[in-house]
């Protein structure tokens, strides 16, 4: 067996074995529960008013109970808890190598340094990936139980994949955090990162500079910024990319040259 | 450097950020088999010294070499060789400790899955195998952390501080342990340890760091000709037993000792040669001494006088 697929089966058994990863999949769960909840609201306001689902005087203004519009909240759902939730996850993943010290037992190893971060970034990869494809399989059937109009079989699986790509973009961003975790030895470097990315992806996106931003892409991909925004081209998915091979490039780099201390 | 060494280091030097000098200058060598134990106080350079052998920091100038191979964090295939314990003893908490060390034993590239097993027997973990290393004591946390050490065979052993959290008979058992891989298997230990004590029984070489240098590295055998010797006078009137010696020629230099006894130290050659003569002298003088010894300096006393040697007066 090599080396590298060790690597990922002793990740992947650690994050088995751990809370954090599993906490991050039902946290990003709640995201079709909650939009389903809101189409509730939206296709009988007056019955969800009666179970205590909405305030006598409250109004939900998200648009109408309809697949697009469904759709439409998922992917934002999706894109913006994706960025804040993965960003957990890798946090976890390479910061608590730091926090509980294990790291030591990394470094003089058989095992490259190169090949453990490489496996790392695998098991974030396919842990978001896997619970993105469960939230959409979840949002599709809960879609599906509440009996929503204007389902369209091709524009309804174009979003899904709009949304998919979406999450693959934002999994392939979180390289930055793996780099962040490693440098700053922890957590809180690289969810300060992540907040002050997200922040910034808002500001530049209002801006009409969200489809040349890397951390504005995805969300855009995944319907959020609505119709006046400026689509994502080739070229914003391209920076995406680079910016994500540089992140991985510089996470190894720094493990197998920055001293650890720690 | 000799690949009969089986550590070496050559100028090996660590300078901080912040002009933090840790290592200066550090030559060690290390034959195989040895057991060289690496003494200095807190901050001494200790763990930095230990960190560059293992690839973890990079020297600012200077290098190491483990079997005449030079370190780097790259040296993957060099790794298969050495077993390390860094500092406090660390493990995954969610996993077993079973589970901590086949994870171990797959990143070292081991197929023999019978070898955690043996480890676990070897380090009298079978009670806690299948329980969370969150839930085992610092001894078994200490313990596992040893196991994964020795797990791979190692033919060379960098430990710090692999007494930390045992309790007396563990640290025996591991003095044991650690005293027959290097009698019957010919692994190196190169450890560091507070526990002189220690130290003193197990290690065949010493090298004590001070300040980032290397003031003294003796084998234990030369250590011990290098230790103070005193012959230790007590006496029902103390003043004029020291008067007596003085007038023989000795120089008595009075102590007061933990029992706040008073008590006379003379250092005179022919006193330790021939401490029944000091007896006859007091018996003479009709002030016999109540106690008369020859006490040797402990690794202790001896290490603290080294290390409060000033900067300026190391060589």
């Amino acid at each position: 067996m090599s080396g590298f697929v060790v690597a990922v089966r002793t990740e992947m058994l650690k994050a088995r074995r751990s809370r954090v990863p599993w906490g991050v999949a039902i946290g990003f769960s709640l995201a079709p529960l909650v939009t389903g909840l809101f189409m509730v609201i939206l296709k009988d306001p007056e019955r969800a008013r009666s179970l205590g689902l909405l305030g006598a005087k409250a109004q939900l203004t998200a648009g109408t109970a309809d697949w697009p519009t469904y759709i439409d909240l998922l992917g934002q759902a999706v894109a913006v808890g994706g960025a804040v939730l993965f960003a957990f996850l890798t946090a976890w993943v390479f910061g608590r190598e730091f926090a509980d010290k294990t790291v030591r037992g990394l470094l003089a190893n058989p095992t490259s340094r190169g090949t453990i971060v490489l496996a790392k970034a695998t098991v974030v990869a396919t842990w978001g990936l896997v619970t993105t494809a469960w939230v959409l399989a979840l949002g599709l059937l809960i879609g599906g139980l509440i009996d929503l109009p204007g389902w369209s079989p091709s524009e309804g699986m174009a979003t899904v994949m709009a949304i998919a790509l979406a999450a693959v973009l934002t999994v392939a961003l979180q390289g930055w955090a793996a780099f962040f975790a490693s440098a700053g030895r922890g957590y809180i470097a690289p969810l300060a990162w992540t907040v002050a990315m997200v922040a910034l992806s808002q500001i530049l996106t209002v801006l009409g500079w969200g489809a040349w931003f890397p951390w504005s892409v995805p969300a855009i991909l995944a319907g959020a910024g609505g119709a006046a925004v400026e689509p994502v081209g080739p070229g914003g998915i391209g920076l995406v990319v680079v910016t994500a091979a540089v992140s991985l490039a510089a996470t190894i780099v720094w493990w197998e040259r920055a001293d650890q201390t720690g | 450097m000799s690949a009969e060494l089986a550590v070496a280091t050559d100028r090996l030097t660590k300078l901080y950020r912040g002009n933090v000098l840790a290592v200066d200058r550090l030559d060690l060598q290390v034959r195989r088999g040895e057991i060289y134990a690496f003494l200095g106080l807190n901050g001494a350079g200790k763990s930095t010294t230990i960190r560059m052998l293992l690839g973890m920091v990079r020297p600012s100038a200077g290098h190491a070499e483990l079997f005449g191979q030079r370190v780097h964090g790259g040296a993957t295939d060099l790794w298969r060789r050495v077993g390390h314990l860094v500092e406090s003893a660390t493990a995954y908490p969610e996993l077993t400790v079973r589970e901590n060390l086949d994870i171990a034993r797959r990143l070292a590239g081991m197929r023999d899955a019978a070898a955690v097993d043996r480890v676990i027997e070897r380090l009298a973990l079978e009670p806690y195998a299948e329980r969370r290393a969150s839930t085992l004591s610092l001894g078994n946390l200490q313990r596992l952390a040893l196991a994964r050490a020795l797990l791979p065979a190692p033919e060379l052993l960098v430990l710090d501080e692999p007494a930390n959290g045992l309790d007396p008979a563990g640290v025996i058992e591991i003095r044991e342990l650690l005293r027959g891989l290097a009698a019957d298997a010919g692994v190196t230990v190169f450890m560091s340890s507070h526990i002189l004590g220690e130290v003193d029984r197990l290690a065949t070489r010493i090298g004590i760091v001070h300040r980032g240098r290397l003031v003294e590295e003796l084998d234990h055998d030369a250590l011990e000709e290098h230790r103070d010797r005193r012959l230790e006078v007590e006496a029902r009137d103390v003043d004029h037993a020291e008067t007596t010696l003085r007038e023989a020629g000795f120089s008595p230099r009075k102590r007061i000792a933990s029992d706040r006894s008073v008590v006379l130290e003379v250092r005179e050659p022919r006193a330790l040669d021939a401490p029944d003569e000091v007896a006859v002298l007091l018996v003479a003088a009709r002030n016999p001494p109540t106690r008369l010894a020859v006490a040797r300096e402990s690794l202790e006393d001896h290490f603290i006088r080294l290390t409060r040697v000033d900067q300026e007066e190391l060589p």
